[in-house]
């Protein structure tokens, strides 16, 4: 009878619960978009409370070489000491990204060294690994472990394991996940180091539809440096998903000339 | 070319009356979009050195500066700036114009920009040759960054992937403002050998002379390759620093009257810029030719060819703290006359002769920066530091505190305008 009820419990575990590449695969449809712009307000917080806050303008497009790589253009626009600096990347599978920058008191963009995955992104906390891997997470660089069940900031999510294969070049060692159960979106990230330190926390709030397409997104998130105390929140606005881009924006005569 | 200004400023006039009308017309097209932003500054100079005409020790300016802008998607653009500048001592200052006012058109790889627009000839992260033709309000002659002056003209480009062809055409009467009077930066003669001593002179005016009233052209073909970048560009006009004589009115009344004659000769430069990176390093350079025109050492308006060149890098630094973050950019350059000949300190196209360049920046923390602008010119034994404070701390407003101090050999730029070291304090806000 108690082996009966083990193995039924068993199958209607395993019937209920996804495997964890279902989840991911699903996960990276709910992201995966064609084209995306929107507004965006961040805001580094630091440990002592200094703030600083920039507002910008993202235009995203999937690019044509059939993999999960985009082009990315932010233009800032305020505070004005900084408005009008753009910089445009391309990125690329498996190799160092193509960035350009343009500075509107010199009125010229340049190629400038490419950034490391582990640099921060426009001095937040958000690295550019954690930018790619936000945009298309890179599903078949992982192994996911199903944990269990969870619920964050109120609602239902998964929650899995991500450990780097062999030989990929990452600065985490550990990523812990909690996908939205019913958008299949990140609703939180814990990042652990190599030697299995905490390094940072993501979390996704106020997800809502965009659009009709059924697309969701988070309009608020929230990056926290647990060594350093530091915390990056962005607020989004205005988004658009496969609504159109213009491929002529990913070029350096554009920001020259916006 | 003489009407050029007036057909623009006609063409601009529709298009800006078109673009209100039609915004009024399509509200419900989301296609159409405003935005208006503006930001006052205040700016007050302290020079602790006495000038040798005994010029004024304090400088203080206000400034709004309002830009408005209409789109129409990513195709048409209408954008206009208005700028109001009181200063109580200089009443040319007191102005308000429209600093920018044009249209643009994009349409796949073609973009064409027409009306009064601010230009950077230069493409190099440091200083370029193709920079001497930038117009500016020279009011000060190192704080030229908020002073770029609109011109009429076009700018058209095509780009395919990544080359880009640029050509822009610019009316002939837009030049720089100039301050020749009451001015630190100019040094008007005060006294004159006369038989039996000295006398003082009496500045009556300046006239100014062209050999040829020339348009501003420029081109530029611009391309990568592999992962250098490669940029062709040419300029002719007219050389917006003009040459300077002396002319005395007559010698028998005292004081001397004089007039400034002020000479706009032709200019020619062709430049070729190279950029690159190695490991975090950006790296870029230039050779350029200018072919332009002097004063030579009897007085003679002669030609004045020279090439140009320049290695700079730069590089952006994170830390640990993650509030902290240093940027750094290093520029030689050195110039080649063609003729000999030394140039003397006022020629302002000859600031730098072998010279170092050193623009740094470090962010302290969120509220407070500090920077340091550096030049050492070795030739002729000159140099000028800049360091700058900046807090945010009360943002939006920004504040800056600096201090130039120039310095060395009287032979040199730098050293001949060492009585206009000075400290300064500036203060920037948003209105809008």
């Amino acid at each position: 009878m108690i082996l009966a009820f083990t193995l039924v419990v068993t199958l209607f575990s395993t019937t209920v619960l996804p495997d964890a590449s279902a989840i991911m695969e699903a996960h990276r449809k709910a992201t995966a978009v064609q084209d995306l712009t929107g507004q965006l307000t961040y805001t580094n917080i630091s440990k002592s409370g200094r703030k600083q806050t920039r507002t910008l303008q993202q235009y995203i497009l999937r690019t044509d070489k059939g993999d999960y790589t985009y082009n990315l253009l932010l233009e800032f626009t305020d505070p004005q000491d900084v408005a009008g600096t753009a910089t445009l990347t391309i990125q690329q599978e498996r190799k160092d990204d193509e960035q350009w920058l343009y500075l509107p008191a010199l009125r010229m963009s340049k190629r400038i060294s490419p950034s490391k995955k582990s640099d921060r992104f426009m001095g937040t906390e958000i690295t550019y690994e954690d930018l790619s891997g936000h945009l298309s997470e890179p599903i078949d660089d992982y192994q996911y472990t199903l944990l269990g069940e969870e619920t964050i900031n109120g609602r239902p999510a998964y929650k899995l394991e991500a450990l780097p294969r062999e030989g990929l070049r990452t600065q985490y060692g550990k990523r812990l996940l909690w996908i939205d159960k019913a958008t299949h979106l990140m609703a939180q990230t814990h990042f652990f180091g190599h030697k299995g330190e905490h390094l940072k926390t993501y979390t996704a709030t106020d997800i809502r539809p965009v659009g009709s397409g059924g697309h969701h997104r988070a309009h608020q998130i929230k990056m926290e440096n647990v060594q350093t105390g530091n915390t990056t929140k962005v607020q989004y606005s205005g988004f658009a998903i496969n609504a159109g881009v213009d491929a002529a924006m990913f070029s350096t005569t554009w920001m020259e000339t916006r | 070319m003489r009407h050029l200004k007036y057909i623009l400023k006609t063409l601009l006039g529709v298009c800006f009356a078109g673009f209100a009308a039609t915004t009024v017309a399509q509200e419900a097209d989301n296609n159409w979009s405003t935005t208006l932003h503006g930001q006052a500054r205040v700016l007050s100079r302290y020079y602790p050195g006495q000038n040798p005409a005994g010029l004024y020790r304090w400088q203080g300016e206000a400034r709004a500066e309002l830009e408005g802008e209409v789109n129409y998607g990513n195709y048409w653009k209408g954008r206009t700036v208005v700028i109001a500048n009181a200063n109580p001592d200089e009443r040319r200052r007191n102005r308000l114009w429209a600093n920018e006012a044009y249209v643009y058109y994009r349409q796949g790889h073609y973009f064409l920009k027409a009306g009064k627009q601010t230009a950077k000839w230069g493409a190099l992260t440091g200083f370029s040759a193709m920079d001497l033709a930038n117009r500016y309000d020279y009011y000060d002659v190192l704080d030229t960054e908020q002073e770029r002056l609109g011109l009429w003209g076009l700018e058209a480009r095509y780009s395919k992937g990544r080359t880009e062809l640029m050509l822009r055409a610019f009316h002939p009467d837009n030049r720089s403002r100039l301050y020749l009077e009451d001015n630190r930066w100019v040094n008007l003669p005060q006294r004159m050998a006369v038989p039996g001593g000295e006398a003082t002179m009496a500045y009556e005016g300046a006239a100014s002379h062209y050999q040829k009233r020339l348009p501003l052209l420029s081109g530029s073909l611009s391309t990568e390759v592999g992962r250098v970048q490669v940029r062709g560009s040419w300029l002719y006009g007219n050389n917006d620093i003009p040459l300077s004589q002396i002319q005395l009115r007559t010698s028998s009344t005292r004081p001397v009257p004089y007039q400034v004659q002020l000479h706009f000769e032709p200019m020619m430069i062709s430049a070729l810029n190279l950029g690159t990176w190695a490991g975090e390093w950006n790296l870029w350079g230039e050779a350029a030719f200018v072919d332009s025109k002097r004063i030579g050492e009897t007085g003679e308006i002669t030609p004045d060819q020279y090439t140009f060149c320049s290695l700079g890098a730069d590089r952006f630094w994170t830390f640990e703290h993650p509030e902290r973050h240093l940027r750094l950019v290093a520029q030689f350059l050195q110039v080649f006359p063609h003729q000999s000949g030394k140039y003397a300190p006022t020629e302002i196209d000859h600031i730098f002769q072998t010279a170092l360049l050193i623009v740094t920046e470090l962010q302290i923390n969120y509220n407070w920066s500090a920077a340091l602008r550096a030049v050492a010119e070795f030739r002729a034994e000159g140099f000028y530091l800049e360091p700058r404070l900046i807090c945010k701390a009360w943002a939006p407003l920004r504040a800056e505190l600096s201090g130039g101090w120039l310095g060395g050999s009287g032979q040199s730029f730098f050293g001949h305008f060492k009585t206009n070291s000075r400290i300064a304090l500036h203060l920037i806000r948003p209105i809008l």
